[in-house]
């Protein structure tokens, strides 16, 4: 790679999990270069980028800082970054409260883009599209549903619990790499997906959610990012 | 907690994700007492349970001797584990960047398999409409899991995931490994795991073949009874 930045992020314009690592990246100042696999074509599933991946999805990181070192799994990543690159723990809690750091990863690795995904994807024969409504494809009876209920079930858990904290954050008393795994998923699901349902008011109905939703997205680094991401749709 | 033991276990009688855990405090020697939630009742969305566990999910682990913290999430719960009481490293690495590869095969488990075997579960048993496309493509992707993992591990010189060693990132598969051969892909395409994903297979028995592992099999059999 003779892009001369530190990392090589493997990321797709659209598919959320990549620009999240993107949010990390630039919070902590660190250089990347993005490379927008085209999914039309398959190129998260070809020899290019399955040799670093096996699993073929994105993101995928090269730290060309550290003998080009490769991970995938956009929450393994996070914890990476910080880890190696938080000098100041900025993004990070040191305690016992690093497991409860962790659970938040994997609720949202988990319980909150897999079932966003599942939404976006529960048509099995078209691979591209985020918002569910656009394709043209078999209706599932009950599946939409199913995963739009789960999607305001998880919205339910994060405001009762960010409620409860005197931080109106996650973990701790501050921003963390929880906060902001949750932020592009979250993001499609209020912008694209909500608005197809009726009745629902994500402002009204989940006051300490939204709260932190909006908090975060207006992180100057998150902002920045979240504008090259409108940019590229 | 009066049960005397080091800690609390809230979990299920059928879900893999319980058992999971189960399976790592026995390969530590840890003392722990399970609490086997009704889902019928709906036992893990109320209280006490989701008092300490706002998604209502299990497991959820609360640790006695650790002024009773506590987690959720089964694979934050086995990095826990693993940090506070693996003394020896039996279970983890110690090299700065090997922890991290176990870290992406725990969140690969915990977005890329768990979940997609538990949709194909739903909608093999649970969906009130029978939809065979939806089957399909949890089918589908379970054995494209298997064959992922397949690729890895027989390029793996150990025929672990990670280094030269057991760890808990192959710990973390089993529970679901063994309900998609049992169950999800029995029928599929022939089922015939064993000859599609050869270094897959190798691994999981030896897996399943540790006397922890057999131990809570045999319990989970005797709680089904």
């Amino acid at each position: 790679m003779s892009h001369g930045k530190q990392f090589t992020l493997y990321m797709h314009t659209t598919g959320p999990n990549g620009w999240f690592v993107a949010f990390a990246l630039e919070e902590l100042g660190l250089t990347y270069e993005p490379v927008y696999l085209n999914f039309q074509k398959g190129e998260q599933k070809a020899p290019a980028h399955t040799q670093y991946n096996p699993n073929g999805r994105i993101p995928t990181i090269i730290d060309h800082h550290n003998g080009d070192f490769v991970l995938w799994e956009s929450c393994a990543i996070l914890l990476y970054l910080v880890d190696k690159y938080d000098t100041e723990k900025r993004l990070t809690v040191t305690d016992d409260k690093k497991y409860t750091l962790f659970q938040w990863l994997f609720f949202q690795a988990s319980g909150q883009g897999c079932v966003l995904f599942q939404v976006a994807f529960e048509i099995p024969y078209f691979g591209q599209a985020f918002w569910f409504m656009k394709w043209h494809s078999e209706k599932i009876p009950g599946a939409v549903e199913r995963y739009q209920k789960e999607t305001l079930r998880v919205f339910g858990v994060l405001d009762g619990v960010l409620a409860k904290s005197p931080s109106g954050y996650l973990v701790g008393d501050k921003v963390t790499i929880a906060d902001l795994a949750f932020v592009s998923w979250n993001r499609a699901a209020v912008t694209g997906m909500v608005p197809a349902m009726e009745g629902v008011d994500v402002e009204k109905q989940f006051p300490a959610f939204y709260a932190w939703y909006q908090k975060v997205n207006a992180r100057p680094a998150v902002k920045k990012v979240l504008d090259l991401y409108d940019q590229l749709q | 907690m009066s049960h005397g033991k080091q800690f609390t276990l809230y979990t299920h009688v059928g879900g893999p994700n319980g058992w999971k855990v189960a399976i790592l405090l026995e390969e530590l020697g840890l003392t722990y007492e399970s609490i086997y939630l009704d889902f019928q009742k709906n036992e893990q969305k109320q209280s006490p349970h989701v008092d300490y566990n706002p998604n209502g999910r299990i497991p959820t682990l609360i640790d006695h001797k650790n002024g009773d913290f506590v987690l959720w999430e089964s694979n934050a719960i086995l990095l826990y584990l693993v940090d506070k009481y693996d003394t020896e490293k039996r279970f983890t690495v110690t090299d700065e960047n090997q922890k991290h590869i176990v870290n992406q095969w725990l969140f690969f488990q915990a977005s890329g398999q768990g979940p997609y075997f538990g949709q194909a579960f739903w909608f093999m048993f649970y969906h009130p409409e029978k939809v065979p496309s939806a089957v399909e493509r949890y089918q589908k992707e379970a054995q494209r899991v298997f064959s992922v993992l397949d690729g890895v591990l027989a390029k793996s010189p150990s025929g672990w995931l990670v280094g030269d060693k057991l760890t808990i990132a192959d710990l973390s598969f089993i529970t679901w490994n063994r309900a998609a051969i049992s169950t999800i892909l029995k029928e599929f395409e022939g089922g015939e795991v064993e000859k599609k994903f050869p270094a897959f297979y190798a691994w999981h028995e030896k897996l399943n073949n540790r006397t922890a592992v057999k131990k809570l099999q045999d319990v989970q059999a005797s709680l089904k009874k």
